[in-house]
């Protein structure tokens, strides 16, 4: 079927065939292919274009070390943007597109940028587009700039698992070494887990003739079997891509095709990095040519999916590793021609359908030219876990230096590049012995990038970053390499640097006459692989974004035709009914006002303070006196910030001479139980204070409006609801059908009002049973939508609504405790400072407008300035017309006076009044 | 305002079976917080923590240094009482509870917190799925109970079940 | 994602804690005249020191406040003991 595909190599399936596209163009592969691999099976020589200048692109390498292949693929509707084609397993009709190349990548219309290339080096756009101003020229720039699409179809099932995990001992990478560590670990009784990032583990085996005298496949799945049968796990197609915080690592777990990948949250006793090494590209010009690839890809791919590059090959390399991939090449049947890498000049040139060299004034064509350039040991999560390197002279490489806790590297990751010498070392390090750096028998000769040399010469494929752009970094003093990478952009393409790297810092290194270890590597950074944005969203999507708290009554709303929604954390019912939201709440806002309504006030705060000292700590924690009140009494109350800034406001019962009941804001609730812990401890004796959150162990009823004594009374509860005996601002304690009860005189609606407290597995009888005893007065249920424009029509407020973060309670007219209280409390001295005593400061005064409901948020404007703010804004429904509440700069001694507001360039007039509009007296309050 | 209604599940059955994972709510007699220096000490041996299985009816969470949850105790009456130097609070309602069993149990549960059996723990409290739960073992190694404050036992039994 | 210790549920993961300040700032007795400048000293500066720092956090499950010493540089976990007394 196909040209490249050797008989006897590989392990795809050849018995499962593949049929799949290419820009456009069909094409055939087997099961255990990747995208890449089938291509080159293929004969397909282009596979994408570089960033910049749109240079034709080839495949570098056979893993996630190429820069080059990187597509759009669909399958079935499912389209993902951006996916290494050399790690993207072929499945059946997949459809694949290149990135960054229209129509096709091997005919990029802007294939022709090329040409500019002498104008575009390091820095052009920072240089060019600066007159008049960058963002003039930006979006034409993003819109040719860019890799692949994202799809308008969202992925409805795209959903990352994610979980937590722990082991002893966590091997990355199933390669020979990591294999031989994991089997020893877990034989040795350790919990072991080995992730490998293939779907066959093995590493680089397969281009071996014999493992420890078996043929690789055999001793891979003998190793596999023996981990298993001791109890370790082998986790397949998971990448660990980085090391976080204190050890933990980010383990992701790829499926197929379209299907999200799944994210561990791995802890590991001890860590063991078997993570190999990536062969590197020698620097020449016109080393980016499509054909020119690595030697030791080249060789993966024969060994891995059976495919040949090519019969007629050069192989320019500089290490004694390369005899392997060649003896491997040549078992294939291919004529290798060794090129000397270092007589000097060569350069290649692009043939038909080949890849020409030049060497001392000889020309030949290759069907492709396999450069090695030394071996880069795979360190990037040993520098996540802060691990030091080492320049080592005789592997020309950066090598793990003294071992960071908990982490120890082996095999061609630790430079051991030796397969018996890496087996043993992998023995030692799986039954947690260190690992001794044994003498090489490798070797290898300097091979470095020569400034000033002539010709375009790559170090970084995909964002076209050539020795001279390095160059010109130097000679504008861009010299650090964190400063290199930034400028110009080296190794900040999708592959990170794998390729460049070390190239682009030898580079510099040989610029500024410096070694290579002198100038040191840049930070390397999580993630090692690319990975989806899925990964870290996982279930934390709709309900599970951000849940909301659940009222043990919903589904008594819901049956009544509630419109639930969020209100402080809470879902709760806005308003009844499905006629238009406005009139049902004015018809609710109506009906509590002339008759009773039934509000459903659970999530209000009850949090019991006890203990001997609970007076005192309330005390301090209160901008109110509270140690003053009596058994049975209710006070309302503000806490401040130490900043004296109203945090939130609520009433306090005191239960007992040593229990109280802290009623906060329903949205509150979490905050002022950490807030009241951490004064509890610090500054307080804990022994004599308790705090005891118990929100959700009830359910609140509030009956409110001048029918509600009546339907309370219904209930036969064994109290007095006289309102001289049972006065507002007080607290009874009852029975109701053997359960009991908390029943509050507190008003947030201006009217008349008890607050029923029942445990909650309780409410739903409650709740009925007021229904049915209101039923004769006219009862309806009103949401929150109808209490807020009732509290705003007495002028009550809503904390962060009515107030801001500079809103002290003397701006609300509570001025009392602020000169009176004397004992210390939360914020005192912050009431005092030259910014509290500002006779500026805005105050909470009503608005009165002939011209309809003021915008809330609407500012009050004099001189071209702010001086405050509409914070809450309804068309009353008692009033029969619009009424307002807001925030003006000394309005407390405005009143009466005509302001002007203004908002979305509109101004209109209103007049500011006190900000009540509704029982001014107070008598339907005390009735 | 606008209304959510379809966009929340409605509170469903904590009731959930499979192959390899089950979940079901369970009622207990009482659930009261007890607070004191002492409680952890005067209640030893009734104590529970993590990851310690429980055998008996009535027996005593330690979920701080000074405070246990007592289940299926009678109930005392809220507040403080002097002599003894304890603030007691019912608490039967404030939590929902479900047992979760099956092979998939443990792996479900490590999906919202981290979780480890070799680490043992003084407290029956943590976070998971987002939320201060109670979790400690029933009966078997593999049962485990999950006490979650009412308002978000939805949240918590979907992310289980998911 | 940390570990830290609490000193009393022992090691738990970051997403269970709050920072809640460095440790050593005393509240001024506001029943005494309080300078302005001591006032704002204690409201609004901070150590923010490089290396050894000692601060409260709160275990948000168990609501323990106490003493966590760490590096602010290498993230390195130092020690934890309870900001209360010690118990009777």
């Amino acid at each position: 079927m196909s040209m490249r595909r050797i008989d006897n190599f590989g392990l795809v399936d050849r018995a499962k065939p593949l049929s799949f596209s290419f820009d456009g163009r069909r094409y055939r592969g087997f099961d255990g292919d990747t995208v890449a691999s089938a291509l080159i099976a293929s004969d397909v020589r282009i596979l994408g274009r570089s960033f910049k200048y749109h240079r034709p692109r080839g495949l570098w390498s056979a893993w996630s070390d190429d820069p080059n292949a990187i597509m759009d693929i669909s399958q079935n509707g499912r389209v993902l943007p951006n996916c290494q084609a050399s790690t993207t397993y072929l499945e059946d009709a997949m459809s694949a597109r290149a990135v960054n190349a229209w129509p096709s990548a091997a005919r990029d219309i802007k294939g022709g940028l090329d040409l500019f290339h002498r104008w575009l080096g390091a820095g052009f756009y920072y240089k060019t587009f600066m007159w008049p101003d960058w963002h003039l020229f930006e979006p034409a720039i993003r819109k040719m700039a860019g890799l692949g699409s994202v799809s308008q179809d969202v992925l409805s099932d795209y959903c990352a698992d994610q979980t937590f995990d722990h082991c002893d001992v966590l091997v990355v990478g199933g390669g020979a070494a990591g294999l031989t560590a994991a089997r020893a670990a877990s034989e040795d009784g350790q919990n072991v887990c080995l992730v490998d990032d293939q779907r066959l583990p093995g590493g680089g085996v397969y281009q071996m003739q014999s493992v420890d005298g078996q043929d690789p496949s055999d001793w891979v799945a003998d190793q596999c079997k023996a981990i298993r049968t001791a109890g370790g796990r082998i986790l397949n197609q998971t990448t660990a891509y980085g090391v976080y915080d204190h050890g933990l690592i980010g383990l992701m777990q790829t499926h197929r095709f379209g299907v999200a990948p799944g994210l561990i949250r791995m802890r590991a006793d001890r860590v063991v990095l078997a993570t190999g090494a990536l062969d590197r590209p020698i620097t020449f010009p016109e080393n980016d040519r499509p054909g020119i690839m690595s030697l030791a890809g080249s060789a993966e791919l024969l060994a891995r999916y059976g495919v040949l590059v090519g019969q007629n090959l050069a192989v320019v390399a500089n290490h004694s590793l390369a005899e392997t991939s060649i003896a491997l090449l040549t078992r294939a049947g291919a004529e290798i021609t060794r090129i000397d890498p270092k007589v000097r000049p060569f350069k290649a040139y692009k043939g038909a359908r080949a890849t020409g060299l030049k060497q001392g004034g000889h020309a030949r064509l290759f069907d492709a030219v396999l450069t090695s350039g030394g071996m880069t040991p795979v360190i990037h999560l040993w520098r996540h876990m802060g691990g030091k390197l080492d320049w080592c002279e005789t592997r020309q490489a950066f090598l793990p230096a003294e071992t960071p806790a908990k982490m120890i590297a082996i095999g061609a990751a630790n430079g051991t590049f030796e397969i018996d010498v890496a087996l043993e070392e992998a023995r030692c390090a799986g039954i947690g012995h260190a690992s001794l750096r044994a003498d090489t028998r490798y070797h290898i000769t300097a091979l470095w990038p020569e400034p000033a040399s002539k010709g375009r010469q790559w170090i970084d494929f995909q964002h076209d970053v050539t020795l001279k752009d390095i160059e010109i970094a130097a000679q504008e003093n861009y010299v650090s390499v964190e400063h290199l990478k930034r400028y110009t952009t080296l190794g900040m393409a999708s592959d990170q640097g794998k390729t460049s790297n070390m190239a682009g810092l030898a580079a510099m290194a040989a610029l500024q006459g410096q070694s290579i270890p002198e100038v040191g590597t840049t930070t390397f950074r999580p993630p090692f692989v690319p990975v989806p944005l899925e990964l870290y969203r996982g279930p934390h999507r709709e309900q599970n974004w951000h849940p909301l708290k659940r009222l043990p009554l919903e589904n008594t709303h819901r049956a009544m035709g509630a419109a639930l929604g969020e209100y402080g954390g809470w879902l709760r019912p806005g308003w009844y009914g499905d006629g238009d939201p406005k009139t049902q709440i004015a018809a609710e806002v109506r009906a509590a006002r002339t008759s009773v309504g039934l509000f459903d006030a659970s999530p209000l705060g009850k949090i019991d303070v006890m203990g001997p000292d609970a007076a005192d700590f309330l005390n301090f924690i209160y901008y109110n006196t509270i140690n003053t009140m009596t058994v049975g009494s209710i006070r309302y109350g503000f806490m401040l910030t130490e900043a004296g800034v109203i945090y939130d406001d609520g009433v306090v019962t005191r239960m007992a001479h040593n229990h109280f009941v802290v009623s906060c804001s329903s949205s509150h609730v979490d905050g002022v139980r950490m807030h009241l812990e951490a004064w509890r401890q610090d500054g307080h004796d804990p022994d004599n204070i308790y705090i005891h959150d118990t929100t959700q162990h009830w359910a609140t009823a509030t009956i409110t409006g001048p029918k509600a004594r009546h339907v309370l009374n219904s209930l036969g509860l064994d109290i007095d609801l006289d309102g001289a005996v049972f006065a507002h601002m007080s607290l009874r304690e009852t029975q109701w059908q053997g359960t009991h009860v908390r029943i509050a005189r507190v008003s947030f609606s201006g009217d008349t009002s008890f607050e029923v407290s029942i445990r909650a597995s309780r409410a739903a009888s409650l709740w009925d049973a007021l229904v049915r005893a209101g039923a004769p007065f006219g009862l309806c249920a009103i949401g929150i939508e109808a209490m807020s424009i009732m509290r705003a029509e007495k002028g009550y407020i809503i904390i962060g609504k009515d107030t801001d973060g500079e809103t002290m309670p003397h701006d609300l007219g509570f001025a009392g405790p602020r000169i009176k209280k004397t004992s210390a409390f939360l914020g005192d001295r912050s009431l005092h400072t030259d910014k509290a005593n500002d006779k500026a400061r805005r105050q909470l005064v009503g608005l009165i407008s002939e011209n309809g409901l003021l915008p809330t948020g609407a500012h009050i404007v004099h001189a071209g300035q702010s001086r405050g703010y509409v914070t809450s804004s309804y068309d009353s429904p008692t009033l029969n017309g619009p009424i307002a509440l807001a925030l003006i700069a000394n309005g407390h001694a405005r009143m009466g006076e005509a302001v002007e507001i203004w908002h979305l360039g509109e101004t209109q007039t209103a007049e500011i009044c006190a900000p009540c509009f509704f029982d001014i007296k107070g008598e339907q309050l005390h009735a | 305002m606008r209304d959510d209604s379809a966009r929340w599940n409605a509170p469903s059955s904590l009731d959930y079976a499979s192959d390899d994972l089950s979940v079901i709510e369970v009622t207990l007699p009482s659930q009261i917080w007890v607070s004191g220096t002492d409680v952890l000490q005067i209640y030893k041996d009734k104590l529970v923590s993590w990851p310690d299985i429980v055998a008996a009816q009535n027996y005593a969470l330690a979920l701080r240094r000074d405070r246990l949850l007592l289940v299926g105790a009678a109930q005392p009456l809220s507040g403080f009482n002097i002599q003894q130097g304890h603030a007691t609070s019912d608490v039967s309602d404030a939590y929902k509870v479900i047992d979760i069993s099956g092979k998939r149990a443990f792996d479900r549960l490590r999906h919202g917190a981290e979780l480890n059996l070799d680490k043992p723990s003084a407290s029956v409290m943590r976070r998971a799925f987002g939320v201060d739960v109670l979790l400690y073992r029933v009966g078997t190694d593999a049962r485990f109970r999950l006490h979650v404050p009412r308002a978000l036992m939805q949240s918590v039994f979907q992310q289980l079940i998911s | 994602m940390q570990i830290f210790p609490c000193p009393f549920c022992g090691e738990r993961n970051e997403t269970e804690f709050h920072f809640a300040g460095e440790l050593g700032k005393i509240r001024p007795d506001t029943t005494a005249d309080v300078e302005a400048d001591a006032w704002a000293r204690y409201l609004y500066t901070q150590r923010n020191e490089k290396g050894h720092v000692r601060e409260v956090w709160m275990h948000i499950p168990c609501a323990e406040l106490f003493v966590l010493e760490r590096d602010s540089v290498t993230m390195d976990v130092l020690g934890s003991h309870p900001l209360r007394k010690p118990p009777k």
